[in-house]
């Protein structure tokens, strides 16, 4: 799973203390305070393949530098801490950066929690799986 | 003649607003929180969002709380906070492939790869009123939750792979080849004015933002035999897509910021051929919504079928008479201005009427004379 992916659905208290860890040997600098914007959704229609806009998504965007490094974070909905936390990690993992091999396991940790998430949940609608038999005579 | 303004009652106008509070508040019931509009009333969330253009659960649902559950309201105040946002980029295309399926159903085939997938929904539900939910409080919200948790089931259920039902039709040379794709710019409806006939792009965004009631409604004309689409659906998914969108400075990486619910249509319609003596294939029709509306992907699919018709012959297939008049926004504020005060042009329309009626006594009494 990508870091960003992990960041975009993980649980924010683990999140932060990953951001926490990082900042406390590497400081970091806020170059984009985060702030709120839109993504424009493209959607390619499966019949004739034509693209084309289906709205705006809500996001929170910020910048941070480490040790030079520029990092992005990006996350769907009203989400600050989230976005800030992100961008600290893109620093990290985006640059390759010396913390990255020891931040990889901690993020290993978060995405396993968001896959037992989503095998629960995808326990429950598989449950609804159905076979209608077609009525005789 | 134009329109012609008022100025004046402020004081009344502020009264007015804070009456508006009153009837939410004078109940003295617990507020609503956002959150729980955000949980509970999912379905009118997504409505909302799909209607206002706006993908954000948390902002459609306060819009509904201060709109006091009006959707086209609430829709309106999310598109007008829309358009104090900047726009950052565009996503790369959604791959639905990649959906995290909560419902899938095909009422044309029994037998779909992957299998049918009722999820959550009240289609085989009897439309009585529950009045347990009268008695329904947090502890037994609690025990149901601490429930569902523990449920164990036995083993990982086979989970997809989904292929598209549209795809084996196609392999079957039921429905056209799929085409190459297309390059032309994308149409954004939010940046330029449509003209008719409008591009394909800018049809699909249209429908995507148009009201749920608006279409339902003419889609049901055709069904009807207004246009005649009788629909067969060929799949509908209900589920979650990642968004994906380009780093802004690092290049060949992308960056997933969330995901999207949507809802996605396909339907089957009558079969023909394009031209006399060439091959007949079922004709489609595509319809995709934020949310979970299935009303509204249904409908955008079977009006997206209406619209191919290169002749229209009734409403449902008018390009222009379509996507013009199910805009929630633009036909609401419409039907809205005219609780404003018309009174110039009111006053002169009174003005023409009794000069008529003043002309046709005369007429009457010249004749009268006469006789």
């Amino acid at each position: 799973m990508d870091y960003s992916l992990i960041v975009a659905t993980g649980d924010l208290e683990k999140l932060k203390a990953i951001a926490e860890f990082i900042v406390e040997s590497h400081p970091f600098k806020i170059t984009t305070e985060p702030s709120p914007g839109m993504v424009m959704i493209r959607v390619i229609d499966p019949l004739e393949k034509t693209p084309f806009y289906l709205g705006e998504a809500f996001v929170t965007q910020c910048e941070v530098e480490i040790d030079g490094n520029l990092g992005y974070g990006c996350v769907m909905g009203y989400e600050e801490e989230r976005a800030l936390y992100g961008a600290i990690l893109d620093a990290i993992m985006g640059n390759d950066h010396e913390l990255a091999s020891k931040v990889r396991p901690m993020l290993a940790l978060v995405e396993k929690e968001i896959l037992q998430r989503y095998e629960k949940e995808t326990k429950k609608v598989a449950r609804t799986r159905v076979n209608f038999d077609v009525k005789k005579g | 003649m134009g329109y012609v303004a008022v100025q004046g009652g402020i004081t009344a106008i502020k009264n007015a607003e804070e009456l508006t509070k009153y009837m939410r508040l004078r109940g003295k019931s617990i507020p609503l929180s956002v959150k729980q509009i955000q949980d509970q009333m999912r379905f009118l969330v997504d409505r909302v969002m799909g209607e206002g253009g706006l993908y954000s659960p948390f902002h459609a649902s306060l819009a509904i709380k201060q709109a006091q559950g009006d959707p086209i309201e609430a829709s309106f105040y999310l598109r007008a906070y829309r358009s104090t946002l900047p726009r950052l980029t565009e996503s790369l295309p959604l791959e639905m492939e990649e959906m995290r399926i909560t419902r899938r159903i095909s009422s044309a085939f029994k037998n779909i790869p992957g299998g049918q997938i009722l999820g959550a929904t009240t289609d085989y539900h009897q439309r009585m009123l529950d009045f347990s939910l009268l008695e329904e409080e947090e502890s037994q919200v609690e025990e149901f939750l601490h429930k569902q948790e523990q449920e164990k089931s036995e083993e990982s259920p086979s989970w997809g792979p989904f292929r598209k039902v549209v795809d084996i039709l196609r392999e079957q040379e039921l429905v056209k080849p799929t085409p190459e794709k297309v390059e032309e710019p994308i149409f954004d409806i939010t940046q330029n004015s449509v003209a008719f006939p409008a591009p394909r792009s800018a049809r699909l965004q249209m429908l995507a933002r148009s009201e749920t009631g608006g279409i339902l409604a003419l889609a049901y004309s055709s069904m009807r035999g207004f246009g005649s689409v009788h629909p067969t659906i060929a799949e509908l998914r209900v589920g979650f897509v990642p968004v994906n969108i380009p780093h802004p400075y690092r290049k060949n990486k992308n960056l997933t910021i969330g995901f999207v619910e949507i809802t996605e249509v396909e339907i089957v319609a009558k079969f023909a051929a394009e031209e006399k003596g060439e091959k007949p294939y079922f004709t489609l029709g595509y319809g995709i919504c934020f949310g979970s509306n299935e009303l509204k992907a249904i409908s955008m699919a079977v009006l997206d079928r209406a619209m191919k018709e290169k002749e229209a012959k009734a409403p449902a297939q008018d390009q222009e008479f379509v996507l013009l008049h199910t805009d929630g926004i633009e036909s609401s504020g419409f039907c809205s201005h005219f609780k404003l005060p018309h009174y110039i042009t009111f006053q002169s329309a009174l003005d023409r009427l009794r000069s008529t009626q003043e002309k046709q006594k005369k007429i009457k009494l010249t004749k009268e004379k006469r006789l």
